[in-house]
């Protein structure tokens, strides 16, 4: 999962993130494990402190769990924590951004909204 | 403290030039065997201060005892005082060696060479104190000898070690004049100042010194004589050495 | 009292000052950066620590000792340097195993491996090695001594990329294994700053900075956009430094972002190490 990192973001929040895109997408299914703090940090080139603030975040949020000596899985249920909470942050991470670049460039909400139809037959 | 892994690698550093010497020696002592057997008839050559080569050995191996080494020994978190009491050990180690190689090597040369002259360091060392042993016993003599011996290499050593470190501690330029200077002066000013101005008194005095310093002054010479100031000398040169080396930087 | 404190250090070269009055510490199981740009007295500071020189003033210990000359002390600090200290014809194999006797929790397994991972020849001589391989070679020594503080100055020094990759890759690997305290200095810092935890930046021979990476970051952020909404919400606020490009500008401002203040047509970003680095030690 080795890509650089965008400055928008803390690294952690992005270390986060990534494991949840693995979720959303499969590779990483309920109740498998995940990788661990030092694989993360080494493929990653990271502090493993940093990797495991990531991890943590994720604790938090019941999205995997630590089996004592087995390492860290995805919990049950955790595709749905994911796509929740994806969806909160759809208006802020995308629609902002989309209808502000759309107003740079002059088009129109009915041209925008073509877009997304045309993005959606893809 | 800490010294043995540090004395085992200075004893390393000194095997490799001590080898080589050893090899020489070895190959000179065959041809000379060689020639012996070619020639019976034919026992000419001389047991001729044969000592001098271990005495140059050890002033060479006490100039390059520091440079190499404490940079090597400092870049594995040794202090300079460890590296200056195992340094003292394998200089100690190292006379004990060359010593041994002396007396052996004499040893052999009166073998052989049994009808030729011999004029080694020993043979006069040894003419010169049988008045003061007069009879005695033989086993403390050869100890008292054999001490005197290590003791003359390690004031070599020590010596040849403070060069060394004055050296490392020069910069470039004071290193030049001092090479060129030195030795021009050594050899030229002061035998020209001597004998031409002060009728040489400066070699004569120091001639007298040396005298003094081997017990050779007195009626009954005295070897113990000897073997307090070849201490005593020793001694003060690696107090000096010391003196440079305790607060001198690592140069990178 | 498991640190490295530096109190009150000073230390000059003739007219030099090189450290002036620095009090810092080092604390167990970090990875540190020490930045600061060519001359500004890292490897002084390091040196210290080491023995190598002797500070004018101050007070060095670590772990509670007073380090200088002490060897209790030294043995716990393994110093990777930039300059070679090596005889001139020992070989890589011969200076593991000396360093071995050295560093009695030396890992002659971990240099072994490292060394065929990065392919260098043991029995090649340390002079005869390149730059980069050089580099490596006391890399590796460094690393497999596991002593208890490394202390890496300019570590990727003649590295290529490959090589940078794989050298930041076994130090966390090492890392994440054996937690110790890491030390590096440099400044090259683009692949360091992920690395490390810690940051300490000196500038002219006083310390700038010394907090948590994380924190340092949080100080501060970056804006860009047309140069006159750039200038007209920095105005009044704490600026770092600023960067134009055409009619572009960008601003380094530490301190929150207020972004109700913020023009529309500007874009905010983190403040990234490098470029808080160059802000901070520039001129």
């Amino acid at each position: 999962m080795t890509r650089e990192f965008a400055d928008d973001k803390p690294i952690f929040v992005q270390i986060a993130e990534r494991i949840e895109d693995c979720i959303l997408s499969g590779a990483f299914t309920e109740e498998s494990q995940i990788p661990s703090t030092t694989e993360i940090a080494v493929s990653d080139k990271i502090n493993p402190a940093t990797a495991l603030k990531g991890i943590n975040l994720l604790v938090e949020e019941g999205i995997v769990y630590k089996r004592r000596g087995l390492g860290m899985f995805v919990s049950t249920g955790a595709v749905r924590k994911v796509k929740d909470k994806r969806k909160e942050q759809f208006y802020d991470r995308y629609i902002i951004g989309l209808a502000e670049e759309a107003k740079k460039l002059s088009l129109t909400k009915e041209e925008v909204m073509a877009l997304v139809e045309r993005g959606y037959q893809r | 403290m800490f010294i043995k892994p540090i004395l085992r690698y200075q004893a390393r550093e000194y095997s490799r030039p001590f080898i080589s010497f050893f090899l020489v020696y070895s190959f000179i002592i065959g041809l000379i065997v060689l020639s012996q057997r070619l020639s019976p008839q034919d026992s000419s050559g001389n047991v001729n201060f044969v000592e001098i080569g271990s005495v140059i050995l050890v002033f060479v191996c006490g100039i390059v005892s520091f440079r190499e080494s404490f940079k090597f020994l400092s870049q594995n978190g040794i202090t300079r005082k460890q590296f200056f009491v195992a340094r003292l050990c394998s200089m100690a180690l190292l006379s004990v060696v060359t010593s041994l190689f002396d007396l052996g090597l004499v040893a052999i040369g009166r073998i052989i060479l049994p009808s030729a002259e011999d004029i080694s360091l020993s043979k006069i060392f040894d003419t010169a104190y049988t008045p003061f042993w007069n009879g005695g016993n033989t086993l403390i003599r050869s100890a008292v000898y054999f001490l005197l011996l290590i003791l003359g290499h390690l004031l070599f050593i020590s010596l040849g070690f403070v060069i060394g470190i004055a050296y490392y501690r020069m910069n470039r330029i004071v290193k030049i004049i001092v090479s060129i200077g030195v030795p021009l002066l050594l050899f030229y000013g002061l035998p020209i100042l001597d004998f031409v101005f002060l009728n040489g008194v400066i070699f004569r005095t120091l001639g007298n010194i040396l005298i003094a310093a081997f017990g050779f002054s007195l009626p009954v010479p005295n070897p113990f004589i000897a073997i307090l100031s070849l201490f005593g000398s020793t001694i003060v040169f690696f107090g000096l050495a010391w003196a440079m080396v305790r607060r001198v930087p690592v140069k990178e | 009292m498991n640190e490295i404190t530096i109190q009150n250090v000073t230390k000059s070269y003739g007219s030099v000052l090189a450290l002036d009055d620095v009090s810092l510490s080092f604390s167990e199981n970090h990875i540190y950066g020490l930045l600061g740009r060519n001359g500004a007295g890292k490897s002084t500071l390091l040196n210290l620590i080491t023995g190598r020189q002797f500070a004018d003033s101050g007070n060095i210990r670590v772990d509670g000792q007073y380090a200088p000359e002490n060897p209790e002390a030294q043995r716990k600090i393994f110093m990777m340097s930039e300059k070679n200290l090596y005889p001139t014809s020992m070989k890589v194999a011969e200076a593991f195993r000396w360093t071995s006797r050295f560093y009695p929790e030396f890992d002659r397994d971990l240099s072994a491996s490292l060394s065929s991972r990065f392919g260098l020849d043991p029995k090649k001589k340390i002079k005869s090695l390149s730059t980069g391989y050089a580099s490596i070679f006391k890399l590796i020594t460094a690393v497999a001594t596991r002593a208890p503080y490394i202390f890496l100055d300019e570590p990727v020094l003649g590295l290529d990329a490959n090589h940078r990759d794989l050298f930041y890759r076994s130090l966390i690997e090492q890392y994440s294994e054996n937690p110790r305290t890491y030390i590096i200095s440099t400044h090259l810092i683009e692949e360091a700053a992920n690395v490390i935890d810690q940051v300490i930046i000196i500038k002219n021979g006083r310390l700038l900075k010394d907090e948590s990476r994380d924190d340092l970051l949080r100080q501060g952020y970056t804006i860009s956009g047309p140069a006159a909404s750039v200038d007209a919400y920095a105005a009044g606020r704490n600026i770092l430094g600023s960067d134009t490009l055409g009619g572009l500008k960008t601003a380094y401002l530490l301190g929150e972002c207020d972004a109700s203040a913020l023009p529309s047509g500007i874009e905010i970003s983190h403040l990234d190490l490098q470029h808080l680095f160059i802000q901070l030690t520039n001129a």
